[in-house]
């Protein structure tokens, strides 16, 4: 229940900067593609870090379980 | 199993000592490439966004970058990376001193790549692409050059491995990490190329 609210709160917070953060990718220049861009990059920047650390959990994770079993036998 | 092994004092079990998943070392390397990763990826967001803003990408009146000397060197730096990848195949099947050939031959080609950047920078200085002549000159050296500056530091690591391999068992954690910040090196160029050249 903490974690919804939080995530609620969040959400919220970046409902209410929005304009914001929306005025960054034009604050140079005005053009769509540039407000593309700074929507594709901040995406990615938001997720790549996750995925990376997932990935190398992932992989230690596994590399433990196959480390685990050869013990065994 | 058991997570602990009887001692020689009865009813006193000690903890049993697991070996590591991966070398100290490798890990600090892979937690660094990672932080690597997040700040290329910063550099690559920044170059999209402003080129996105601009109509025109290259800037009128900015000298064109050479892009197919520059796309025979990025094949330098991958057969590098390849030649490592055999190296280690090498070094894992106990060929220890083919392992050190293909190692130094990585290096030299590691080598050939950032000699033949270096001759190219030397020349787009004096066509006048500069830091400070625009955003174009800006981006193309702080991308390319931060690159650049990861493989020199990359190649020294190298070139330590290298004769540290003359003792291979010594070497073994050595070899592995700098496997780990060559391979970034080598995966990161192709998009930085394709990306700052190509575009």
């Amino acid at each position: 229940m903490k974690l919804s609210k939080s995530a609620l709160l969040t959400l919220g917070f970046f409902f209410v900067t929005m304009s914001q953060l929306d005025a960054c990718a034009v604050c140079f220049s005005a053009k769509e593609g540039a407000r593309g861009a700074f929507y594709i990059t901040t995406a990615v920047l938001t997720f790549l870090p996750l995925a990376l650390i997932s990935g190398v959990i992932f992989w230690l994770k596994k590399k433990l379980k196959a480390q685990e079993s050869e013990e065994e036998i | 199993m058991s997570n602990t092994v009887s001692s020689q004092i009865p009813g006193v079990s000690i903890p049993r000592k697991r070996k590591p998943l991966i070398p100290a070392c490798v890990l600090g390397m892979i937690i660094f490439v990672l932080t690597e990763i997040m700040f290329f990826s910063g550099l690559i967001s920044a170059f999209n966004i402003i080129k996105a803003g601009n109509l025109i990408w290259p800037p009128m009146g900015q000298p064109r970058l050479p892009v197919g000397i520059t796309a025979i060197n990025t094949g330098f730096l991958v057969l590098s990376g390849i030649v490592l990848f055999f190296s280690n195949r090498a070094y894992s099947a106990g060929s220890f001193s083919r392992a050190r050939k293909l190692l130094g031959l990585s290096v030299l080609l590691g080598a050939v790549f950032i000699g033949v950047q270096g001759y190219e920078w030397v020349r787009l200085l004096s066509y006048g692409i500069t830091m400070t002549s625009s955003t174009y000159g800006s981006f193309f050296y702080v991308i390319i050059g931060t690159h650049a500056i990861h493989a020199i530091g990359a190649m020294i690591f190298m070139f330590r491995a290298y004769f540290k391999m003359s003792d291979p068992e010594a070497a073994r954690d050595a070899f592995w990490t700098i496997q780990v910040f060559w391979y970034f090196v080598v995966a990161i160029w192709p998009i930085l190329y394709s990306l700052v050249y190509l575009s």
